[in-house]
This record gives structure tokens, sequence and C-alpha cells, in this order.
């Protein structure tokens, strides 16, 4: 029999606990050289945001409505403040998720009242509605919407669903998305599920070749043009119609200005079957739900200031900060001028001298 | 709440923390542990807790009353003795049929309203039903045949029976580790480290090795049985078993280390099974605690008792496997599994006596039976059979099944992507833990052991970080839950 190892003291467990946290701890600092970890603006960013502030435009939206927040910096700058646009970007985003979003989140707030009885935020006159395709594409099968437990709620409603339903795989990403919260500068933890960590350490210890890296691309290519093929099969579901519409009348029955604003897709992920049977379908629809309900209706799918392929982050679906802009600029020198407020048809972009701060908006774009 | 997923470590810490904090009393951290075992169960759903207090409570009654009644000895009058053991007897028997009945009537009510059009809604298994279930019944039959004493703090039995590492999937709690609930807990920092060793390890394999081939090599295979290659039903065979065992072994391991943080020994649940090398060693092996059960409060009281059973030890493993093949499932799939592995030990029951009978012949034969040889052959034969009855244990129904072999032995044309995983490598991680941890290389970890105790930290940060980087997010899912 060989020697038995000889046991060990309290202290020599907390210095394996200790060095494996330094480690960690170590090689994730290492590490955030080689791939940064990424943040974006969530709902809970925007709801923090709108507890400060007096928005005098609420938009409402997927994770596309980010333009929105560049815009904000844009329309603060040139009216001094006076006008505001506060972006909810709902990651992963379906109509009735939005809904959910907008009764169980924003209403609150814009309802909030002070101790007069008066609004605490009585500025928001305009409602900005941003939608794509994807949000009215549902099939009857697919699992519930995950992306308002990760993104949305908060500790009661994830209380309430556990105490209703137990803890399951849909309220566990409740937990998940606050635990990767809660570790978030950190790149092993916020990659999860990325995967960029991996590909940022192939790339330096055994690059792809160009070969490879284009046939990778076709791969990524094809498959999101895939995606965006199912719509063919799951659009203009009826449910998220109805609450596309029921968003639509909270807004008008509060007396404001609604616009719905249609968003660009990334060229090459349009083929011309998706084209005809995905994209230009759905403009047909929401165009008739505008004239239905009687709000502007702004369609930038493919009118759109020349976005191009390279605008967009290698994920296919989100512009770049610099895509950003250039959208946020065009829309606002354009169709969404009416966002500098009543009689400045023909905004000048070139920021005025001391334009009002505008306040750091909670959470980076990309 | 699962052990492998990310909420564990809410719920896990501070109940730990306030464990060792509490004065070292046994009925303080029975009272602790079994209130924690509550809430960890009514994380899943807190209206079956009814269901669990009610039936600890009547066995625990049952169990007090056989103590108030022991056998009569020899000596006593016949008429005596035959009273109590019959008082003894109808305590076991509705001790045995509340049990089965609300397990039978649970697992099998969904089978019944299908098969007879009853129109009951939907019910779902509660958790860890047969797993607690048996654990009480084990307990139960130990104190009627009085090889144990009954629980005398019910607070002790609750907590037994109740104690959340083992409540959702086992490993099933044995008689003789009922005493440990009644001394206050100890915590050695050698007991630390191999806990934090072996939860580090089942995260692997629950996690790691489990999640990489089940997307990979299994589910796109049995999804369509029948159009793929031969190579990739060979591989879905091979990866499923590898799954099951990288799940449920892992899954074993956390839960074993997580009690052992309290101080709390469970049962071992697997041992190795992929080196056997006959089929009474597969099922010594693998799922442990099931089988042990099984063996001793079935097979054991069934060929030893007054029935036609008795003596009957080859067709009592066809009993027994038929009713671990029921256990798992109300599908005939799993039927047909446990049929086949009893017909199995039965035909190696009697291929042993013939071999033995050699033996007693011709010493040759013991000595055939030893070589590297004859045991290359057993292995093969013994692991092959054990991965190809994973067929119907994996397919959807008896048709997919057949569909599957039919693929097997004539094979399609399709090609499974593999995806993005890391499968390989998810095998070599399940050879390494068999080098590391099986007995034969005893030396190797007596010297892991000597290391340095950095070292050991650098290592346990290099499985965080391994499964940090690649187990994919929800990956705690937990295969064996369902049963």
């Amino acid at each position: 029999m060989p020697e038995a190892a000889p046991s060990r003291r309290w202290s020599q467990v907390a210095l394996v606990l200790v060095t494996a946290f330094v480690v960690v701890v170590a090689a994730d600092i290492g590490l955030r050289r080689i791939a940064r970890p990424k943040y974006v603006r969530e709902v809970a960013d925007a709801m923090r945001d709108y507890e400060t502030e007096d928005p005098t435009t609420l938009v409402l939206g997927s994770s596309h409505a980010r333009t929105f927040v560049v815009m904000d910096g844009m329309v603060r700058s040139k009216t001094g403040g006076k006008e505001r646009i506060l972006t909810v970007p709902v990651e992963w985003g379906k109509f009735r998720s939005y809904e959910w979003v907008l009764r169980h989140r924003i209403e609150p707030l814009v309802d909030e009242k002070d101790a007069s009885g008066k609004l605490k935020r009585p500025s928001l006159k305009r409602f900005i509605f941003q939608t794509a395709w994807w949000d009215d594409c549902w099939n009857d099968k697919d699992p519930p919407p995950f992306n308002l437990p990760s993104r949305a709620w908060t500790f009661s409603h994830f209380a309430n669903d556990v105490l209703a339903h137990g803890i399951n795989d849909y309220n566990r990403n409740y937990v998940t998305s606050r635990w990767g919260e809660m570790w978030h500068g950190s790149i092993f933890v916020s990659d999860r599920g990325q995967n960029r960590l991996i590909g940022a350490l192939r790339e330096r210890i055994r690059p792809f070749s160009d070969e490879q890296k284009a046939a990778q691309f076709q791969t990524r290519l094809a498959s999101w043009q895939e995606i965006i093929s199912r719509g063919k099969t799951c659009r203009a579901h009826p449910e998220e119609l109805a609450a596309a519409e029921r968003i639509i009348d909270w807004a008008k029955g509060r007396g404001y200005e609604v616009t719905m604003i249609l968003y660009p897709m990334m060229p090459i992920t349009i083929t011309d079957d998706t084209r005809h049977h995905v994209m230009e379908p759905f403009e047909l629809l929401m165009k008739q739900l505008a004239d239905k309900k009687g709000i502007r209706l702004v369609d930038v799918t493919f009118d759109n200031g020349g976005i191009e392929d390279k605008d967009f982050q290698p994920d296919f679906d989100h512009l770049t900060r610099a895509g950003h802009e250039k959208l946020g600029r065009w829309l606002l020198e354009g169709p969404m001028a009416f966002l500098f407020g009543a009689g400045d048809a023909t905004p000048n972009l070139i920021p005025t001298p001391n334009p009002a701060p505008a306040p750091t908006p909670t959470g980076p774009l990309e | 709440m699962s052990l492998s997923e990310v909420e564990l470590p809410y719920f896990l810490l501070p109940v730990l923390a306030l464990y060792w904090l509490l004065p070292r009393r046994a009925a303080l951290q029975n009272a602790l542990l079994f209130f924690a075992s509550l809430v960890f169960y009514a994380t899943w759903n807190a209206k079956l807790l009814p269901l669990l207090l009610l039936g600890t409570a009547i066995d625990f009654a049952i169990l007090r009353a056989l103590a108030k009644r022991p056998n009569l000895p020899d000596e006593a009058p016949e008429a005596e003795r035959a009273a109590v053991a019959k008082a003894r007897y109808r305590l076991l028997v509705l001790s045995l049929t509340t049990n089965l009945v609300v397990l039978a009537g649970f697992k099998y009510i969904g089978l019944a309203n299908a098969a007879l059009h009853l129109g009951l809604p939907a019910i779902a298994l509660p958790l860890g039903l047969s797993f607690y279930t048996m654990a009480r019944m084990g307990v139960v039959i130990d104190v009627y045949y009085e090889r144990s004493e009954a629980p005398t703090s019910w607070l002790s039995w609750f907590t037994f029976t109740s104690f959340f590492p083992q409540l959702i999937a086992g490993p099933i709690g044995r008689t003789s580790l009922l005493v440990q609930y009644d001394k206050p807990r100890t915590l050695s920092p050698d007991q630390a480290l191999r806990s934090i060793g072996d939860i580090t390890v089942g995260l692997l394999l629950k996690i790691y090795v489990a999640a990489q081939i089940g997307p990979a090599w299994v589910d796109p295979v049995f999804g369509a049985a029948g159009t793929f290659t031969r190579k990739a039903h060979a591989m879905a065979v091979l990866g499923y078993g590898i799954q099951v065992f990288g799940d449920f072994a892992g899954y074993s391991l956390i839960a074993i280390g997580v009690g052992r943080l309290f101080g709390l020994q469970l049962p071992d649940n697997f041992n190795f099974p992929f080196v056997s090398t006959s089929p009474p060693e597969v099922w010594r092996r693998w799922h442990m605690s099931l089988n042990n059960w099984l063996f001793d409060y079935v097979y054991s009281l069934m060929t030893t008792g007054r029935t036609f059973m008795r003596g009957r030890l080859g067709l009592g493993f066809v009993v027994v496997m038929l009713l671990s093949g029921v256990w798992h499932g109300s599908t005939l799939t799993y039927v047909v599994w446990g049929l086949l592995h009893g017909v199995w030990l039965l035909l190696h029951y009697r291929y042993d006596l013939y071999y033995k009978s050699l033996c007693r012949k011709d010493r040759a034969w013991v000595k055939r039976r030893k070589s590297p040889g004859y045991v290359a052959l057993a292995w093969v034969a013994t692991i092959g059979f054990f991965f190809l009855t994973l067929i119907p244990f994996r397919a959807s129904s008896l048709a997919v099944a057949g569909r599957f072999v039919t693929g097997l032995v004539a094979g399609g044309s399709e090609v499974p992507d593999s995806g993005g995983g890391h499968p390989w490598l998810a095998v070599l991680l399940v050879i390494a833990y068999h080098v590391v941890y099986l007995p034969r290389f005893e030396k190797l970890r007596v010297l892991a052991g000597k290391l340095p105790t950095v070292v050991l930290g650098i290592v346990l940060a290099i499985a965080v970080m391994f499964l940090l980087m690649f187990a994919p997010i929800g990956a705690g899912t937990f295969i064996y839950a369902q049963f």
C-alpha cells in the first residue's frame, strides 16, 4: 500500500480556495486584454435611467432600439436638453414581450405621482415603437420568451413565479442573468454562451486561414439567412399582433404622438426569397396597422440612408457604434426630424456651442 | 432548484455557513437541514410538500409501532409470538401499501389514463418520489426484520428522508446511515477538500461531459433513427452510455460532496461501471444505491421467502430487472430494457454455474478465467451488451428502437452535424476520471494528495475556468430527475 497523504489543516483548505480564486481572477484580468466583457443596455438600465429622468420621447423596441440612445445624445445636444429620448430595448423582443415590459415596468414609472398628486415625470409627449419582422413571428410550440425573466423581471416577478410554478427552466433565466450581472466585469462569466473568448484565444494561438474564415462566414451567414427564412412560417401570429395593437392603443390613449419605425436589416442577410416573403409582407402588415391606428410609420427597412453590411457587427443583426451614429444622424436629418420638437424641420446636427450635457446612458450600445 | 444549476450557490452557501455557525448539537443541525430541505423541495413544487411530509410521518409512526412490538423470544408462548408477529406484519404491509400505492399511482396514472381513456388531467411525477419512498421503505423493512433499531427522533427521521442533496435523485439513503443524524456532525479539513474535489469533478462530468455528447452524437441520431450511417448509430449508442454516466455519476458526486460538507455521508452510486467484466458486476457498479436496494429488499426477500420464487435465483434476476425497468418508466421500452437485462443476468448465472462445474473438474479452467484474453472477451461482451441495451432505454418507442437497430446494422446515408461541441474532449475527460479515481491507480492519487496546497488550488482554478469557458448554459438539466 502506498503511504497515505498527510492530513491537511484548515489553513491549507483556505489556501487552496484563495489560490484558486486568485488564479481565476488573474486569468480573467489577463484574458480581458484579449476579449473585453460585453455589456449592453438592457431594460433594467433603462428603468434606472427613467427613475431619474423626465423624457419627452419614449422608445420601446428590441435590441435594435439602442440606436435611439445615440440619437438621444444628438437631440439633447441640438435642443439644449429640451428634448430627451429614453430608450427601453428588450433584447430578443416580441410584441408580447414589449407589452409585458410596458405594463409591468414602464407604466408604473409613467404614472408615478409625487406627494401633491401630480405626475413625477410630466414631459412625455411622444412614443416610438421600434419593430422588425421578428416581433410578430411566433409558433405556438415555441418555448415561452425567456428574455423576460432574463432581462425584464425584478426579484418580485421571479419570487411570484417560483411560488406559482417552482423553479423551472423558464424562471431560472432570471437567476442566470442576475448571476451574470453580478460578475459582469468578468470575461469568463459574461462570455458564457458567446464563445468570443475561445475564438479570440484560438486566433492568438492558431489563427484560422483566410479561406477558413471565409468558409466560417458563409456558414454563419447561411445559418442567419435560414433563421430569417423561418419568418415565412411564423409571421403575423395573431396574439403578437394583438399585443402590438394594445401597445399602440395604450400610447394613443394617453395622447402621445405615436410613431412606428421598421428597422433596417444587414443587406447581405436578406435574400430575394426573404425580401418577398418575410420583409415585404411584414412592411405591408405594419403599414395596415399604422393606417388603422392613425399613427406615423417610418419604414427604413430598405430605404435607410445607405446602411451597409460594414455597419453591422459580426452577429449579422446589430449595428456597430458607427452604424448607430450613421443611422441616427440620417433619421434625425430626415424622417425623424420631428424629435427635435415642433418648428425645427431643418435640423443642423453640428453641435451648438455650450449644449446641455446629455447624461451618460446606462449601458453601452454594442 | 438543482444541485448543478446556477441557483445552488445562493442557497448552499448561506445554509452551510449557518449550519457550521450553529452550536454543534444534532437537534439544531437537523432542524436547520430539515427546514433547508423543505425550502429546497418547495422551489420545485411547494404543493407537493404535504405528500412528502405525510408519507414520512406515517412511516415514522409505523417504525415507532414496530419498535414497541419487538418479536418475542422463542421461549414466549406460541400464541403470543404469533400475535406479535402478525401485528408487525400488518404494520409492514401498511407501510409498503401506502408507499407503493402513492408511488405506483403517480408513476403509472398517465399510462392508465392513456390506456383506459379515463380523461384525467396530466399529473406530473413528484420529483424525487421514487428515491425518498425507497429510502423510507428500506428502513421499515430493516426494522421489521430487526436488522436495525427504529429511529427514536422524529427530527432525525424527517431530516434523513428529506436531506436535500439526495432528495431529488438519490443516492437512495440506507438504514445504516440513519444513525449519523442522531449525533452532532463535524467536518475535517480533509473531508472539506474531498468534498470540493467531488463537487468539481461532479460538475465536470455533469455539465460538461453530458452536455457535450448529447447534442453532438446522441440526440440527432435518435431523433431520426435509421437515416444516419452505421458509424453515427454506433457513436450515438456509445455516446449515450457516456452521457448518462456523466450525467448521473456527476450528479451523484455533487450530491455526495455537498452531503459531506454538512458532515453527512451518502451512499456511493457509481463505481466505474465501464470496467465491469460480468453482468452482475455492472449492476454492482452502476446506480449502486438503486440496485443494492432492489437486490437487498426484493431479490433477497423473494428468493429466500416462502413463495414460488424461493430458491429460484436465476428467475429472480429476471423479476428484479423487470421491476427495475418498470421503475424507470411506464413505457414498453423500459420493460424491454429490464427484460433484456434480466435474461442476460439469468444466462450469465447459468453460464457461471456451468463454468464453476468445469473448474471443479479441472483447475485449468480457473486459470483460463483469469487470463487476459478471457478478461478482455468478458469485458467486450459485458460492456457491448450493456451499451446495446441502451437503445430501447433511450428510444422514445419500440418502433424507434427497431429503426435504430436497423440503422446500426444496415446504415443510412446521413452524417450528423456535430456542431461546435467537443464530444471527444468529453470522452477524454471520462477516461481521465477513471485514471485518476480507479483503485488500481491509487499510487497516482496518493501522489496527487501530496501535492503542495498551492498546486491543488491551481488545479481547482483550472477546472473552474474550464467549466466557465466550455460548459454550455443550461447544461444543468438532469436526465435522471424524470425517474
